[in-house]
């Protein structure tokens, strides 16, 4: 499986280094992405995991610069993509419009909102054709129904001159995905695309976009914070908590034996049916303030494995644990191992 | 027993800590904005002409003078004389009295009506409740200046005509306001509770909706202010309502528009006194909206 | 999207027939004799029992309000719309003359504002807190308080008495000589148009600004689209449904205003017709003009309506 390997070959498609993004506010500056990192390769589903204002969807807007500034401003990293550190571009410079929606394409989660109900579902289609591939008028058309067809919209022809309100909400996030593959791009990022479906929808869904990634050679970049989704779907998985990646490594090895204490926590919290009448295990305490962050472990209040040796230390740095397999945490690096 | 009596005690003074807070803040926001703070200065002084003005000027606006006519602006009267020797200043001063008088009368009527209106429209939603929106909304389809003339039409010309029809153009907005009120607040659990034990509607209403409703029905009072007076100008400068000599903004703009080459400040100073307080009203009136619920934008 | 237009229409012709009854029983119903409706006040001092009688009898003021009703709807629909009781000349030959007038001066102004306002209050919403912005905006606030004879005694001043450059009353029709028609209209409409233009801004950039922040506007930015497309394609058309609505109700103050710039510009528009009669107590006079100004309204209204459909798909459907 591409990304698997430790020593890898192949170059990255997208690089994520050091990212940084704050967000200014009347009470003081939220680092709602502090220092991260990853990769995207070739070909892949990578989940991104992580509660509510973890960071996970500001990272994923700063990439494509749709940050809104103020009150947000990239402050710091590097977003390398095809050979160019993407940020050095300005936000509506050409070759930031070229990229997005034509080379990274994002899926978002409201799907009754994401869609202008002013504009025909078509022409919604049809704009991205006509100005990234140059399509004229009669092939935007065609193409712009096939899209729907590939989505499992049925009576596409007919549909594709109705508005978006005429759409059931799992309709319109199929909508979504088609005009994120329109242009046949290199990623596609699901910010929490299914979040908003009831259940079966989701799994629809999440189907669809697996089915379509791997017959286009997508890659495929899944926000959640549901696991299962990321357990049954993604190869490899970042897990972000307060603005930074705490543990990333294949699928198979963070989901067996999670190191970081707050994976840990997130996979215990996963309600497993045939357990009987046991109570329900959470994380105890709330997500930290993003604005009065500390210099020590950010997971610290509410880690059940804490020592006192963690206090006195600042952040821990992400290491190797096992090949293609890093965790921040001060206990694994000393050498604890919760798996053996 | 001493418990309660500390308790209550306490409960009293936290709601007025939180009412003279709540007051300090709006007054806060009020002068954070300069234009608002530009307002209030207009308006203060617009007050102390109104007040004072038997004080501030020595002139009598409606002894006319024939061997001082039209004199351009010198040290014993500063903005000159209208056509009849009347000193300009002084007429200025004293149709600031007639401006304000009717706005105030206007958007006061209009609000004790409306409100009336609307929250009997709210309470009695089925067939009375509908009827009377309906109503409203005809005649706020109507344009308030046509309404006004309609009715000096109708009824004769004066003030208290023209008071009458700017009122009724102005209250379906109240009336708008406090129906949309009453239908929700009807929905909230407090008022099924008192109902529970029994209260009546009027109590209900005086205790209840009025106090929650205040603040928004002063902004709109305030936003309106500046429309009511804007539109008597206009009327009379149209020779509708208030008629010469009575010194009002607009019908003194109409008599000198004959002069405007000679002593265009006949025009000119009644009509920029229309234009500075409607203004200052009406950035009050956005201070006011944005400093009691910032949510109100975009629907006054 | 046509049933739609069908339905407000007919609406609307039910609308303006209420409109009429309404003006009609108003006018009878008031304190005072009906005979007022022909003659004035002074004549009628001088003249006898008899006269009065046989006048009454004569105009059918003596039958049954709803026939003397049904006889006034038929004699308007026919074109007759009664004499001026000061002038004694038909109504309705002197409204065909001046509507096309007050029509030209009102909806020029209308569609300048519009225009003008809401491109002014793009740019503005689009270009936020900058200087730019903070000028529009303050100018916006401060043109929807200046009264609409002050526009137009600064403008007289300034390009009739100083300059010379414009002149300062008299109409001269567009089809006669368009140049010098213009020259005339120049004034007028920038007296009627400030308003528009200032209200409108404001409109338009409140609005602007909600939508700009809305998921679907971010999807476009994620699209890769230019700001042109973004900003007229996907905001704008969401934003201007308000901004229709609000122009609906411009409408009265550009009808209101017409009469105080046809009163200065010496302008022989309906506006100033309207003053006459309302000034003369000539009832079928201002009966005229309201039956006029009523249908001008719900057409407005119609318009409007039928624009917030095309702005808004989702409003077709009730």
């Amino acid at each position: 499986m591409p990304g698997e390997d430790a020593g890898r070959a192949m170059e990255p498609l997208l690089r994520v280094e050091n990212l940084k993004v704050e967000f200014h506010t009347e009470r003081g500056t939220v680092a709602a992405v502090n220092d991260v990192s990853y990769d995207i390769y070739d070909g892949e589903i990578v989940g991104l995991v992580g509660e509510s204002g973890s960071g996970k969807t500001v990272s994923q807007l700063a990439v494509m610069q749709l940050v809104r500034t103020p009150p947000g401003l990239i402050t710091g990293g590097r977003v390398l993509f095809e050979g160019a550190d993407l940020l050095q571009y300005p936000s509506k410079s050409r070759e930031m419009r070229s990229v997005r929606g034509r080379k990274i394409a994002m899926v978002f989660q409201e799907p009754m909102t994401s869609l202008n109900p002013a504009l025909t579902v078509g022409l919604q289609l049809r704009e991205m054709l006509e100005l990234h591939l140059g399509m004229n008028r009669e092939a935007s058309r065609e193409r712009s129904v096939e899209l729907l067809q590939m989505v499992g919209i049925p009576d596409a022809e007919k549909r594709v001159k109705d508005y978006p309100h005429q759409f059931s909400g799992g309709m319109r996030q199929r909508v979504m995905v088609a005009m994120a593959i329109s242009c046949n791009p290199k990623i596609v990022i699901a910010d929490e695309a299914t979040t908003a479906l009831d259940a079966t929808t989701q799994l629809q869904l999440l189907e669809l976009m697996r089915d379509l990634v791997k017959r286009l050679g997508v890659s495929l970049v899944l926000v959640t914070h549901n696991l299962g989704v990321v357990a049954r779907y993604a190869h490899r998985v970042y897990v972000m908590y307060a603005g930074r990646i705490v543990e990333h490594g294949t699928v198979a090895q963070v989901l067996s034996c999670p190191r970081h204490p707050y994976t840990r926590g997130l996979i215990q919290c996963v309600p497993r049916p045939g357990l009987g009448d046991r109570p329900l295990i959470s994380i105890d305490g709330m997500p930290p303030d993003l604005i009065e962050l500390g210099s020590a472990c950010t997971f610290l209040p509410r880690c059940p494995y804490r020592e006192p040796t963690c206090e006195q230390e600042v952040l821990p740095k992400l290491e190797v644990v096992e090949p293609g397999h890093e965790v921040a945490c001060h206990l694994v690096s000393k050498g604890s191992d919760p798996c053996r | 027993m001493p418990a309660t009596s500390v308790t209550s005690e306490k409960a009293v003074t936290n709601v007025s800590k939180r009412r003279t807070g709540e007051f300090r803040r709006i007054v806060r926001v009020l002068l954070s904005r300069k234009l608002v703070v530009f307002g209030l200065v207009i308006i203060f002084l617009l007050l102390v002409a109104v007040i004072f003005a038997p004080v501030l000027t020595p002139y009598d606006p409606y002894k006319t003078s024939l061997r001082e006519t039209l004199q351009q602006p010198s040290w014993s009267h500063l903005l000159g004389t209208d056509n009849l020797g009347r000193d300009l200043l002084t007429r200025l001063l004293y149709g600031a009295r007639i401006s304000l008088l009717i706005g105030l009368v206007v958007v006061v009527a209009a609000a004790a009506v409306g409100t009336l209106l609307g929250a009997i429209a709210g309470y009695y939603e089925r067939w009375l409740g509908s009827l009377i929106m309906r109503v409203m909304d005809a005649v706020m389809s109507i344009p308030m200046i046509l309404l006004a003339l309609i009715i000096a039409a109708l009824l004769g010309g004066g003030m208290a005509n023209v008071m009458i029809a700017l009122a009724v153009a102005l209250t379906p907005a109240y009336a708008r306001l406090m129906h949309g009120q009453v239908l929700t607040v009807k929905q909230n659990d407090y008022i099924l509770a008192e109902r529970a034990i029994g209260s009546r509607s009027i109590h209900i209403m005086l205790r209840h909706l009025l106090p929650n409703c205040l603040p928004q029905i002063l902004v709109v009072m305030a936003m309106m202010l500046g429309g009511a007076i804007l539109a008597e100008a206009g009327l009379s400068f149209l020779g509708i309502g208030i008629t010469p000599p009575t010194p009002a903004w607009g019908s003194m703009v109409n008599e000198g528009m004959q002069y405007l080459e000679t002593n265009p400040l006949m025009c000119f100073a009644p009509g920029i006194a229309v234009m500075l307080v409607v203004f200052a009203f009406n950035m009050v009136g956005d201070g006011l909206r944005d400093a009691l619920d910032p949510r109100l934008r975009g629907t006054i | 999207m046509t049933t739609f237009i069908i339905r407000r229409l007919l609406q609307s012709i039910a609308c303006v027939i209420l409109v009429t009854i309404i003006v009609f029983f108003t006018m009878r119903l008031l304190p005072g004799d009906p005979i007022r409706m022909l003659v004035t006040a002074q004549s009628m001092t001088i003249m006898t029992e008899e006269q009065i009688e046989f006048l009454r009898h004569e105009n059918g003021l003596d039958r049954p309000l709803v026939e003397q009703y049904f006889t006034w709807m038929g004699g308007i629909l026919k074109g007759d719309w009664g004499r001026s009781i000061t002038s004694k000349m038909p109504i309705a030959g002197e409204l065909v003359h001046r509507i096309p007038i007050t029509l030209y001066l009102g909806l020029v102004s209308l569609i300048i504002g519009l225009i003008l306002g809401v491109a002014v209050g793009v740019i503005s919403a689009v270009r936020r807190n900058s200087w730019l912005d903070n000028v529009i905006t303050v100018l916006a606030n401060v043109g929807v308080c200046i009264p609409v004879f002050l526009i137009a005694v600064f403008g007289v001043y300034i390009f009739g008495v100083r300059l010379k450059w414009l002149p300062i009353y008299g109409f001269v029709s567009p089809l006669d000589d368009f140049w010098a028609s213009t020259k005339s209209l120049i004034l007028p409409v920038l007296c009627l148009a400030t308003f528009p233009i200032a209200g409108c801004a404001r409109q338009t950039r409140t609005s602007m600004l909600e939508v700009m922040n809305q998921d679907y506007v971010r999807t476009a930015w994620s699209k890769g689209l230019s700001e042109r497309i973004v900003i007229v394609r996907h905001a704008l058309k969401n934003a201007l449904a308000p901004v229709m609505t609000m122009t609906g109700m411009q409408l009265g103050g550009i009808l209101g205003g017409s009469v105080i710039v046809e009163k200065i510009f010496v302008i022989p528009g309906m506006g100033l017709m309207g003053l006459r009669g309302v000034l003369g107590q000539d009832y079928p006079y201002i009966q005229g003009v309201v039956l006029v100004v009523a249908i001008a309204v719900v057409l407005a209204n119609l318009l409007v309506d039928i624009s917030y459909g095309w702005f808004d798909p989702r409003i077709r459907v009730r």
